[in-house]
């Protein structure tokens, strides 16, 4: 069977089962993504690396596993591309920053391995922002591989800093990626390109391999089609890891899309869509009525608590500590956006005492959000105040006037998990998306929400015509 | 090594009290820490959001006043240092002059433009010096120290300890 457009935007099962019946190869697929990232990828400045000659080696092997009836699961054989801050051995790994754009790490990141063992393919190292945003860029241009573009609008931004996870996941150019989130990497691609992103609690998944921004805040999650595609991924990489001493043996189980315990309870934060625009508030409200079909739906009001001080305090000590060298070196004068030519110096005078005080309210903040969550399975707001931002304005310039809940900072500064799920579309005809935010550990529930929400709408099946 | 994130942190460590336990501080406190500010915090909606930027002209009056301060404080220092070398040789006395005893203590230089010349010293580059490049330095450092000034304010006992965990290390089980 020829693969057609379709099948660059169908679900990971709907792909395994094509596979199973025989309909094509992994051989066939892989090469069907591959064509669509050398073709499509440079109009939205989406990859880094295509690894060709490794992904036909992997799917070869997927080929000859699946016909002596090995099967490893329902990630064999399915391409994927990867945030460029994994290592991989033998093929560049460039932190999206023009000084390493060349630079080969002679090593595997854990998850990398992991979803090799589930069978999965990689075919792509994608784009991202220079140092993962460390750095403070305040506009799209912030890469060596050029501002990530939209792909229901290249006049407009991807989202960062998984740039090219976003933005390959949205254009069909592989069925799911693996991002990484300090503080809204995953969430704001995601919700730029109209895709589902989880973000997992920080600890469920191994970041040995991946580029450090910041020990205490950094976390790997999967970016695909839908919320069952992102469980099945999670599925894989979760657990416990020798190399990585923050991460948790507690391993997430997604053999198939679960459904939600009977009319969980939501909790809309108080004014979460004051501040956003128009047509995002109004698919917002509509999300809110499709979740009461099956959920109860309070209110919730968010402590005062300085989240993002503290979030944006620990990264940018963690950061100083870990990017001197590329100040110190001069390397820094090579980044593309020219705000991160200069963004790490001023971080380097931050006092020891601020990043200590950070860590002594942090405990306040994970203990205050976990006392929110008695008797509410998951917080719901709007993933983002706009829909992506054009590429030639800066972020101030277009979202002055509009902000987001606070849930973001204070998601991430207590390392709870968050999804989001496409809701619609807004201005520009661009996507708008649900966030969800649960408790540590609350993966499996937040999936399950979100996978009922997809099955009574049809957002996550909307594609643009690249 | 794993970390257990649903540990509760305050359960077993209650607050104590500094009157009542004043054995717990390493170093004495001055003041109570009842001192601190427990108003609303200026919160930042964004993140990553700087200040508001400083205009080309307030930046550049800043950096004149803090370069004049400097070497106003530079020049004193260095006089006090000529006075101190001149006082192991008999002086004459005579009338203060009535210009220096009317003359002010130059004003320090805010603290965003010794961080900045501190960065321009420890991390020389001549492409630190372009008058953006600066002015964006300026802005960040501006916000930095509001940012550790609210989170200063906010209030801490002494029993409350840094979220981070650790532990000793050996290799064999």
């Amino acid at each position: 069977m020829p693969l057609k457009d379709k099948h660059a935007f169908a679900s990971i099962r709907r792909l395994g089962r094509g596979l199973r019946r025989g309909d094509y190869t992994s051989l066939e697929l892989t090469e069907f993504f591959l064509d669509r990232l050398e073709r499509l990828g440079p109009k939205f400045n989406a990859v880094a690396t295509v690894t060709g000659d490794l992904a036909r080696r992997e799917a070869r092997r997927a080929d000859t596993e699946l016909a002596a009836g090995c099967d490893l699961g329902p990630l064999h054989g399915i391409p994927y591309g990867a945030k460029d801050l994994l290592a991989t051995r033998g093929i560049p790994t460039s932190w999206g920053a023009a000084p390493m754009k060349d630079r080969v790490i002679d090593a595997d990141a854990t998850v990398i391995v992991k979803l090799r063992k589930a069978g999965a393919v990689l075919v792509a190292k994608l784009a991202m922002v220079e140092i993962a945003g460390g750095l403070g860029y305040k506009q799209s241009d912030a890469s060596f591989t050029g501002a990530g573009l939209n792909p229901w609008d290249t006049g407009r931004w991807s989202g960062g800093s998984s740039s090219g996870p976003g933005s390959a996941v949205g254009a069909g150019l592989v069925p799911f990626a693996i991002g990484s989130e300090t503080w809204g990497s995953i969430m704001n691609p995601a919700g730029f390109c109209g895709i589902t992103g989880l973000r997992p609690t920080y600890g469920r998944v191994s970041r040995h391999g991946a580029m450090a921004l910041s020990w205490t805040m950094d976390k790997l999650g999967p970016m695909g089609r839908t919320a069952d595609d992102c469980g099945l991924v999670l599925a894989a990489i979760s657990g416990h890891d020798d190399a990585d001493a923050t991460s948790v043996d507690k391993h997430l189980e997604w053999t198939k899309p679960e459904k939600p315990k009977p009319k969980p309870t939501l909790a809309v934060v108080t004014d979460c869509d004051k501040h956003v625009q128009k047509a995002v508030r109004k698919n917002f409200r509509k999300s809110l009525e499709k979740l009461e079909k099956f959920c109860q739906v309070g209110e919730v009001t968010l402590p005062d608590l300085p989240y993002e001080d503290v979030a944006g305090t620990l990264i940018s000590c963690e950061m100083a500590a870990a990017f001197e060298g590329l100040v110190t070196s001069g390397d820094v004068w090579q980044m593309t956006a020219p705000e991160d030519r200069w963004g790490a110096h001023a971080a380097m005078m931050i006092p020891a005492r601020d990043y200590i005080n950070a860590m002594r309210i942090r405990p306040k903040i994970q203990v205050a959000l976990d006392q929110l969550f008695d008797g509410v399975d998951a917080l719901v707001t709007p993933t983002l105040a706009t829909v992506a931002y054009p590429n030639d304005q800066s972020f101030s310039e277009y979202r002055r006037g509009h902000h987001a809940s606070r849930i973001g900072g204070a998601g991430n500064a207590a390392g709870i998990p968050g999804i989001t799920v496409p809701n619609g579309f807004g201005e520009g005809k661009m996507p708008t998306g649900l966030h969800l935010v649960g408790r540590a550990w609350s993966e499996t529930t937040l999936l399950a929400i979100a996978a009922e929400y997809q099955d009574r709408t049809d957002w996550h099946e909307k594609h643009p015509d690249v | 090594m794993t970390v257990d994130p649903n540990a509760p942190y305050n359960e077993t460590r209650p607050s104590i009290s500094l009157t009542n336990n004043p054995v717990r501080l390493y170093s004495p406190l001055t003041q109570p820490l009842t001192h601190l500010s427990t108003h609303r915090l200026q919160q930042t909606m964004t993140p990553y959001s700087t200040p508001d930027p400083v205009n080309r002209r307030e930046f550049a009056r800043t950096l004149a006043a803090a370069t004049a301060a400097t070497a106003a404080t530079a020049a004193t220092a260095a006089t006090a240092v000529e006075t101190n070398a001149d006082d192991q040789t008999p002086k004459k006395t005579g009338k203060p002059d009535p210009k220096k005893a009317t003359k002010p203590d130059p004003e320090p230089p805010p603290t965003a433009a010794l961080l900045l010349e501190t960065i321009r010293q420890r991390y020389p580059d001549k492409r630190l010096d372009q008058q953006d490049v600066l002015q964006g330095l300026y802005t960040d450092l501006r916000g930095d120290l509001a940012r550790s000034r609210r989170l200063s304010s906010f209030p801490l006992e002494n029993a409350d300890e840094p979220g981070f965990l650790f532990a000793a290390y050996r290799s064999d089980p």
